[in-house]
């Protein structure tokens, strides 16, 4: 059985390392006497580009086997919902502050793990995100973002 | 100075109360990082890297040393109770530790683990302080060629031991190699691949990298897997060895310490591969081998003298010539870096309290760490009972919250984020995330060497070539590229010349 992921990372890494090599072809190249800032970035995206080929042509003439390992039922809704709730915290954590954020955040995050009593996930996300501003933002001065508590 | 008087000055260093205090700490850290399943040394050191940024550079060092060779004693206590390895390098303690526990010899099991960790751990460093300086002065001669070849085949060596295929080892490695080259370019002052936001000037964050890599994907791949551990639980008897215990492990514990430092010198994941070294080797010198996998003790022993006796030995690249050669170390190198301390061939002339301030702290932390794993093993196991859906956020948000703390800057938690994701994606598409942490730390370095030594022999390949130590390296490195290759080629002949001759027999 061949791996469909491959042709998919071949094809990802050939991509990036055409767009690194065009840009890399935009900076001063120099000359192999002189190399200069562009020489680096073109010939490690030029090597990217060759293996990435290799690792597609892997897949198109089966010189080996790939055989998937059993992995039993995984959890992908649960990486889904996390990814999620980290893209949501970047997003929120400047015009929300650091304190509504992180306390959401724990929250989303421990009903996403299975925590269906709400009282401790509410008691845990809470004292969790005093605790942790209390360490960070008071003690080792960290200014954190206020957010629309600040304002 | 001799030896002597180097180690009384590293000894009134390492036995201040800031360091005393702070390698506690790390120890401390190393072993609950070992005792928790999903988190290991790397993650563990990439989320206190930002608690360092106050410390003197001694003290930050004597901090991360001390998580990484704690963390070799911590992973025993899961594989040997629970049988989940609670990091990579203790996964073949888990095959005789677990049976031994289950046949109520948890204590002996873990007493041996814990001073075949210390015994090594001593040997290891004891081997670090009489190498290391030795090491650098060797490396003193190391011209650009030189180091742009050991280099190259670190990376190629890294790649050649991760697990799986060679091929994404080394994409990935490339892959870091790029990311290394965002920023202002340091012979020119070029700005490359920072498309006009200036938090990229000085290149892409090695923290929010690592924390990303280690810290977040680990915990999307724990969560993940989480419904797929099987967790078994034992009691805790007899913690003594008998006299046959100590009979059966002493040799192993030996030949451990030795294998594991050499295997630890050289380039790759050094602490798992020096455990299954091990135990291979153990396995093979034993008189009854068949013991092996149903509680033999000479299986816990070896293998967890082997992976401390690692720690020390992938420490000696890194000191001496300021090369990590392994993943962990290259960690504790972007923290150096941060502090500000570069680590090279004149650290240990130059820098002499540091260097002796962290080897006698390793020697205080080994003891530390053999009274911290005898006595408190059972606490440490009770770790295990905290549910993983209230462990997860709070590594989650000490990611975030560290990596923010850095700079202030929102900007490097999106870029652990999406490291985060990267390195999970990465692992589910069967790429070791290893060699790209390494690759973006030497990067910058390899560069600089690359180009001195073209400009020097003006543009002259052959320089590589014509300097006999970096065309040593350069071919074996070679080799190991060249080795996938030739063996799948003489599988495929072999192949058919096999069906060839089963077809021909057919026929007859």
């Amino acid at each position: 059985m061949l791996h469909r992921g491959d042709l998919a990372s071949g094809c990802i890494g050939f991509v990036f390392a055409l767009a690194v090599c065009f840009g890399a072809r935009a900076m001063p190249m120099g000359s192999i006497r002189d190399p200069g800032a562009g020489f680096m970035p073109f010939w490690v995206g030029a090597a990217l580009a060759a293996m990435s080929l290799v690792l597609m042509s892997s897949v198109f003439l089966p010189l080996r086997k790939f055989v998937a390992p059993k992995t039993g039922e995984l959890n992908r809704y649960q990486v889904a919902w996390m990814v999620g709730g980290l893209l949501f915290y970047g997003l929120a954590l400047e015009p929300l502050g650091y304190l509504v954020t992180t306390f959401l955040l724990l929250g989303a995050l421990l009903w996403i793990l299975g925590e269906r009593r709400w009282l401790s996930a509410v008691a845990f996300s809470a004292l969790v995100t005093g605790a942790s501003y209390a360490l960070f933002g008071l003690w080792l001065g960290v200014p954190l973002p206020g957010g629309i508590i600040a304002r | 100075m001799d030896i002597l008087s180097h180690l009384a000055n590293g000894l009134a260093i390492a036995l201040s109360p800031g360091n005393l205090f702070y390698c506690f700490v790390g120890v401390l850290i190393g072993t609950l990082v070992g005792v928790l399943p999903g988190v290991g040394p790397i993650a563990g050191m990439s989320l206190l890297i930002p608690a360092t940024f106050g410390m003197h550079p001694t003290t930050a060092m004597i901090m991360l040393a001390g998580i990484y060779y704690g963390a070799m004693y911590g992973g025993s206590t899961t594989s040997i109770l629970i049988n989940v390895p609670g990091e990579a390098a203790s996964v073949v303690t888990s095959l005789d530790g677990y049976q031994m526990a289950r046949a109520g010899r948890a204590g002996p099991a873990l007493a041996m683990a814990a001073i075949g960790s210390f015994v090594a751990g001593t040997f290891s460093i004891l081997m670090l302080m009489l190498l290391a300086p030795p090491f650098a002065q060797l490396a003193l001669k190391f011209g650009p060629a030189e180091y742009a070849a050991v280099m190259i085949l670190g990376f190629v060596l890294l790649a050649y031991l991760v697990q799986g295929s060679m091929l994404k080892a080394l994409m990935v490695a490339a892959f870091g190699l790029l990311l290394g080259t965002v920023g202002i370019e340091p012979m020119s002052g070029y700005r490359r691949f920072a498309f006009g936001r200036p938090e990229l000037w000085e290149g892409i964050g090695f923290v929010p990298v690592a924390m990303g890599l280690f810290g977040i994907a680990e915990v999307l791949v724990s969560v993940e897997r989480a419904s797929l551990q099987e967790v078994i639980r034992t009691k805790l008897r007899h913690l003594w060895p008998s006299q046959e215990d100590w009979k059966d492990s002493i040799g192993a514990i030996l030949r451990g310490s030795v294998l594991g430092f050499a295997v630890g010198i050289l380039p790759g994941p050094a602490t798992v591969l020096a455990s299954f070294t091990s135990y291979t080797v153990e396995k093979r010198v034993s008189r009854h081998p068949e013991r092996f996998g149903r509680g033999a003790i000479e299986g816990v022993a070896g293998p967890e003298a082997a992976n401390n006796a690692a720690t020390g030995g992938a420490m000696v690249p890194l000191l001496a010539l300021g090369i990590p050669f392994a993943p962990a170390t290259a960690v504790m190198m972007g923290a150096l870096m941060i502090h500000g301390v570069r680590p090279g061939p004149l650290l240990i002339e130059q820098r002499p309290d540091f260097f002796w301030g962290v080897i006698v702290s390793m020697y205080i932390g080994n003891f530390m760490l053999l009274i911290l794993n005898l006595p408190l093993v059972g606490l440490f196991a009770s770790l295990l009972r905290v549910p993983g859906r209230f462990l997860h956020p709070l590594i989650v948000l000490f990611c975030l919250v560290g990596v923010y703390s850095i700079n202030y800057s929102v900007f490097d938690v999106w870029v652990m984020i999406l490291f985060g994701l990267l390195g999970y994606v990465l692992r589910k598409g069967g790429f070791e995330v290893a060699p790209l942490v390494l690759a973006l730390v030497l990067g910058p370095v390899f560069e600089t060497s690359l180009r001195q030594s073209l400009i020097m022999s003006r543009g002259d390949l052959a320089v590589f070539l014509r300097r006999p130590l970096a065309a040593g390296l350069l071919l074996v490195a070679l080799a190991l590229v060249l080795t996938p290759l030739l063996r799948h080629v003489s599988g495929r002949l072999l192949a058919v010349a096999g069906r060839e001759d089963l077809s021909d027999r057919d026929r007859a």
